[in-house]
């Protein structure tokens, strides 16, 4: 190993551990790699601006993040919960039933789990509160919920996966269709078989004017994966396109039809969103820089090599990489794993011939997963903020959720029509 | 007083710009579908112009964040050490940060002279100005840590007379 690289990956591993946020660390760690290489420093003005040039799938980020606050913003959040609790609030554990399929609806509008969880999971989180359902396990199933958000269609991880894969956007998101419906029930079966246990009531069941009623009151807003999923299949949009129609119906909703916020709100909002967006796409420009260094140290073929030289069957290696980033998601944050480990692992994925959207969905799967896992948990530490509960209770309440998701997991990369299903079937109609 | 007032210069060019920038993005994708789908007319332009405002939004939005502190790190063994050395750590850190980025802006200049005067494809804008949000973006940063820093240092010397 040359000097170079050591004080590369030295530096990076350092700014982990001394809390460099993690974009500045690629930055500082690639940059000093420049400087002992002798590799002129312009190029990381090219690499950083230009990286962008392309890639004009990355614009839905920004859009999806702005349509998920216009939604926290106003009632749209409230009418959805509200249409979910007439749905299966009549359910054994009904509030937590209702709170998984709020997720799995609201997963239909936005992209991000982390949306997900702070937008209605305070509302689902107050509501169990107030029926009595023990915290840890109320925020326990909300931050499993909020899992599902990526996997069923839009999906911010899903967009950044086909941007470093080449892979079609349009086939990952209906490829995650039908592994996002199965998290919902999975989660469902699995607070059924607690909510026994523990005794927890069942709610009132609605009757059908209260259902019609929360039907229409949340029609509208359940008109924006119509519009997302339609527009897109139809062939009508681009995904960057259809993020754009759909950020636009949000704000119209809000604005024009519903009344609920002025123009100083939504400028609120978007200052909110150039923040996210900031952080967000800064770490991919820093991830353009880190990645130029991995392609020009060749550590894709050589994780190639390592991993081939101890399977080079296929199931063997998806287990194998599964394993991997589940044990990495314990510890490494979705978006460095996405833009750093992902490309590495791509080499070897294509060798062996396992199918890219299928990689992809399980991928992304798997990094929810690393979204729950102690002791780096972004949405652990999301519903610890948001509600003061002690991470280690929740971290209790949360283990059986994550053996159903493995277990759901380790389904959908060896029963591969399960993903493959929608997107073998549009593909033929494209 | 004065650098206060250049300061609150910085933060409203960045809020301004970002807001502004991100409103030119939607409204050029949002024209570019209008074109294409209802007129029948594609469209280059609007392509090009919602790239070149998405990059800006991008640095006036990491600018944003240094600001308040909200890229994402990883804490959790930071969390273990005491005060007095995680404000060792950060300081050292911050400085870090500083140099490195100090160091790309003479040769992110040369770069834009050089390569600047190329036209792009479809608006015929020079690439010069796309290209100048990198430095301008990476002052901006500069200035958010170096003054998180030199409070941090301030806080230091305080801690240490009262010790």
């Amino acid at each position: 190993m040359s000097i170079a690289v050591m004080v590369w990956i030295g530096v990076f591993i350092a700014a982990f551990i001394f809390r460099i946020p993690i974009a500045f660390g690629m930055i500082v760690s690639s940059v000093l790699y420049f400087m002992i290489e002798g590799i002129d420093l312009g190029v990381v003005t090219e690499i950083m601006v230009f990286g962008f040039k392309d890639k004009f799938v990355l614009l839905a980020v920004p859009f999806f993040i702005f349509t998920a606050r216009i939604m926290n913003t106003g009632s749209i959040t409230e009418r959805i919960f509200r249409f979910a609790g007439s749905m299966v609030g009549h359910l054994r554990g009904g509030l937590a039933h209702v709170n998984v399929m709020a997720s799995l609806i609201f997963s239909g509008m936005t992209g991000s789990a982390l949306a997900d969880a702070s937008g209605l999971g305070i509302m689902e989180v107050k509501a169990m509160d107030d029926a009595k359902y023990d915290r840890p396990f109320s925020c326990a199933v909300t931050a499993a919920s909020a899992t599902i958000g990526p996997i069923i269609p839009p999906s911010i991880p899903m967009v950044l996966y086909s941007m470093v894969s080449g892979a079609s956007v349009g086939k990952l998101f209906v490829g995650g269709i039908i592994p996002g419906i199965l998290m919902g029930l999975s989660m469902m079966l699995l607070i059924h078989f607690i909510s026994v246990k523990r005794g927890y009531k069942r709610g009132e069941r609605s009757n059908i004017d209260t259902f019609l009623k929360s039907f229409r009151e949340a029609f509208l807003p359940l008109l924006t994966p119509v519009i997302l999923l339609g527009g897109i299949y139809g062939g009508i949009f681009t995904p960057t396109e259809a993020a754009a129609v759909a950020a636009l119906y949000a704000l119209l909703l809000l604005t024009v039809i519903y009344r609920e916020a002025g123009i100083k709100e939504v400028i609120s909002v978007v200052r909110d969103v150039v923040e996210s967006t900031g952080f967000l796409t800064f770490i991919i420009a820093g991830a353009f820089l880190f990645g130029y260094v991995v392609a020009r140290e060749q550590l894709p073929s050589r994780v190639a090599d390592l991993l081939l030289g101890i399977t080079t069957n296929k199931w063997g290696l998806l287990f194998l990489i599964n394993v991997l980033f589940l044990i990495l998601g314990c510890f490494v944050d979705t978006i460095v794993l996405l833009l750093i480990a992902v490309p590495i692992v791509l080499p070897v994925v294509e060798k062996a011939g396992i199918d890219p959207v299928h990689f992809g969905v399980i991928i992304v799967l798997n990094m929810m997963i690393g979204l729950i896992t102690p002791p780096f948990g972004m949405l652990l530490f999301i519903m610890n903020g948001l509600t003061r509960t002690p991470l280690s209770l929740i971290i209790k309440e949360i283990l059986p959720f994550i053996g159903v998701l493995i277990a759901l997991l380790f389904f959908c990369t060896y029963v591969p029509q399960v993903v493959m299903f929608l997107p073998e079937i549009i593909e033929g109609n494209y | 007083m004065m650098k206060k007032y250049l300061l609150r210069i910085v933060d409203i060019i960045e809020e301004f710009l970002g807001v502004l920038f991100f409103i030119g993005m939607f409204c050029a994708v949002t024209v570019q579908i209008f074109y294409r789908y209802i007129l029948g007319i594609p469209l280059i332009w609007p392509l090009e112009l919602s790239m070149f405002c998405f990059i800006y939004v991008i640095y006036f939005g990491a600018a944003m964040a240094a600001r308040k502190g909200t890229h994402i790190a990883f804490d959790l063994i930071y969390e273990r050490f005491s005060l007095k050395v995680r404000a060792v750590i950060s300081i050292l850190s911050n400085i870090l940060i500083i140099l490195i980025l100090l160091s790309l802006i003479p040769s992110s200049l040369l770069y834009i002279k050089f390569i600047g005067n190329i036209s792009s494809s479809a608006l015929g804008v020079p690439w010069g100005w796309i290209l100048l949000i990198f430095p301008v973006g990476i002052i901006f940063i500069i200035i958010h840590i170096s003054i998180k820093t030199v409070l941090q240092i301030k806080e230091w010397f305080e801690i240490r007379m009262r010790a």
